[in-house]
């Protein structure tokens, strides 16, 4: 199933949260590529579990949880190394920027130690050799002055600076693949766009790969070329980028969309009832609940996830058939 | 007469960055002017320490200002005491950005509601249950949240709550800080199309203050651009969008990232932003407070301070204007 160009697949993945009276299924055996060099979006809600995937590909879960299935990166299986070659491949071949950069850096360290650090972790540099390259790639993303921003605590940055260094910090060994959890969200807009201007510089200067996690829409829509949308632990539906915008068939993909303002006059349609929470799914199709076109065979057995063109796959019975609609 | 008008409209708080430091002035809104209409809905808009949120506090008497004028209904807002102020809140409402932050956690739902009644006594406390059910009803919740905790609510469901509370005491303005942005995509189309009925509903004017300029573009009648603590453009919301001049409500405009639906919707001429260190109000730059980063700067902007001018039938605050 792993072509040549593939970095890392997602192969039926589980997660579950360990409590009492059971464990709790968060993610549900999704699945899912990434090539070199492409970035790829995932879109969703809070709880969907976007970002327990991408703590499961990087091997940093919290203590109670656990997943089934399997992750390949490079093509080697990631459950079956070691935790000493699980720390060599984290910050050195995949790593990951966070949402909010003032709680994922080191308050009392310079931010220049903390990039250096990855470098001195990972590729056995001096310390002197280390801050140099470090200040190099301060200048990388665009920081000016890098010397003497180099001797910086977090606090003295603003937010957007401050991501500007958690992405020095992330690109420091040359990954072959980042993990960008809601990388822009604690940024207003216009340094949003910076950053993420900045993130694809570098991403096609290197052929990186990227994951690019986020609920919002137009951010997937201008970065990335193919986009998984997520509900309820589930992919939903997958296309290439122009695919899932342009035609979009399951109605929670519709029903984002057209929750979206796009201008005065094009009344806003919005997704009716609330996201449930993983321990109260309903039964049949997670999304029946709450979807516009719900039939009786919704709510008694899961759809699959079907791919209905090449390359667009799609979690609704209605996809055999018709059209939901188009926004 | 116009719902409300704000003129010349100034906030300084003083801050220390250090124990010994000697404090520094942070001029959160350096003079602000506007005017909201009966049955409108006014927005500001604006980037985090564009002194937004500061305007709506200072319009609610949270806080107080150095220097300006609030006039309600003709009324001077910022000299009432006692009942008259009292009754200036029964007119003026908020509803704040957190509705997990702005709900007491031990305070059930029917307390939550009736407070502002028992406050202000509106109503004989035999009438308090029947109009926090009306309110509920309105918002789109069942009258049985009545003895819930907040705790058991989603995010869209709390700010429901937060809105309905806001309408207790039949108010003429709300003001909305950020009512949307913690809220999920989905809950958010829900709440504004809310906002929207109650608006009509029941004839409410909104200050509407957002950082989402999709929602605001949806929402307002017109719309002020901050940036620094001062208005920088304002217009009719579906003109500045149309047709935005500032070169800052440009850059915000631009800086949205739209759905398009084609790869090709990168937008390769993006202007390169010349200073990547974004605003500060402790150091607001000499001259036009935007001109480090605006890309049409010239000669006049970092000397002297554009004044707030109409051109082209609305306000704008920038030098390139000027000339026609």
């Amino acid at each position: 199933m792993m072509s040549e160009g593939t970095l890392l697949s997602v192969d039926n993945v589980s997660i579950y949260f360990k409590r009492q009276g059971g464990d709790l299924r968060v993610v549900n055996t999704i699945s899912f590529d990434v090539q070199k060099g492409e970035i790829v979006g995932v879109v969703g809600e809070s709880g969907c579990g976007k970002s327990v995937t991408a703590a499961a590909v990087m091997g940093i879960f919290p203590q109670n949880a656990y997943y089934e299935g399997a992750i390949y990166f490079e093509g080697q299986r990631l459950s079956a190394l070691t935790a000493e070659q699980r720390r060599a491949l984290r910050g050195n071949k995949m790593s990951m920027i966070f949402q909010e950069p003032m709680t994922s850096l080191n308050p009392v360290l310079t931010v220049g130690y903390q990039i250096a650090e990855v470098l001195m972790v990972h590729r056995g540099m001096s310390k002197s050799d280390a801050m140099a390259r470090a200040t190099e790639l301060l200048a990388d993303v665009k920081i000016p002055s890098p010397a003497l921003r180099i001797r910086d605590y977090p606090h003295q940055m603003s937010g957007g600076m401050r991501q500007r260094v958690m992405i020095a910090m992330a690109i420091a060994c040359n990954p072959a693949l980042v993990l960008a959890d809601e990388p822009t969200t604690a940024l207003d807009v216009t340094i949003q766009a910076q950053v993420l201007k900045l993130l694809r510089g570098i991403q096609e200067k290197f052929n990186m790969s990227v994951v690019l996690i986020t609920h919002d829409l137009g951010l997937v829509s201008e970065n990335a070329g193919r986009v998984a949308i997520m509900y309820a632990g589930r992919i939903m539906e997958s296309a290439d980028t122009a695919t899932l915008f342009k035609h979009p068939v399951h109605p929670y993909t519709i029903g984002l969309l057209n929750s979206i303002p796009k201008g005065r006059h094009i009344p806003l349609v919005p997704i009716p009832g609330f996201v449930p929470r993983p321990d109260r799914l309903p039964v049949g199709c997670k999304f029946s609940d709450r979807c516009g076109f719900v039939e009786p065979r919704c709510k008694e057995a899961e759809p699959e996830l079907v791919e209905i063109e090449k390359g667009h796959f799609n979690r609704c019975i209605l996809n055999a058939t018709a059209s939901p609609g188009t926004i | 007469m116009s719902l409300m008008e704000v003129r010349a409209l100034k906030k300084y708080f003083q801050m220390r960055s250090g124990f010994l430091s000697k404090p520094h002035e942070v001029r959160a809104v350096d003079g602000v002017d506007f005017t909201i209409e009966q049955n409108k809905v006014f927005a500001i808009v604006g980037e985090s320490g564009s002194g937004k949120s500061t305007v709506a506090r200072l319009l609610l008497r949270l806080i107080e200002p150095q220097d300006g004028d609030v006039l309600f209904k003709g009324t001077d807002v910022l000299t009432l005491k006692g009942d008259g102020l009292k009754a200036y809140r029964r007119s003026v409402q908020i509803i704040f950005q957190d509705p997990f932050a702005s709900l007491n956690p031990r305070i059930k739902v029917y307390g939550a509601l009736s407070e502002p009644l028992k406050i202000h006594r509106t109503v004989p406390k035999s009438q308090f249950r029947e109009r926090v059910r009306t309110m509920l009803e309105l918002v789109g919740l069942d009258a049985d949240v009545m003895e819930r905790y907040p705790h058991e609510f989603s995010g869209g469901q709390r700010q429901r709550i937060c809105i309905a509370r806001a309408l207790m005491l039949g108010p003429e303005l709300v003001v909305a800080d950020e009512p949307l942005s913690s809220l999920d995509v989905s809950i958010q189309a829900q709440i504004l199309n809310l906002l929207i009925r109650i608006k009509e509903d029941i004839g409410l004017s909104f200050l509407f203050i957002s950082h989402d300029l999709s929602v605001v573009q949806y929402f307002s009648d017109t719309i002020a651009v901050m940036y620094l603590g001062r208005i920088v453009e304002t217009g009719e919301t579906e003109e500045l969008f149309s047709n935005p001049m500032h070169p800052y409500t440009q850059m915000l405009i631009e800086s949205v990232p739209k759905i398009i639906g084609t790869k090709s919707n990168r937008r390769p001429n993006q202007p390169e932003d010349p200073a990547p260190e974004p605003p500060s109000p402790i150091e607001i730059p000499v001259g036009c407070p935007f001109h480090p980063r605006c890309p049409k700067r010239f000669a006049p902007c970092a000397a002297t301070p554009p004044q707030l001018q109409r051109r082209h039938g609305r306000l704008i605050s920038c030098h390139l204007n000027t000339s026609d």
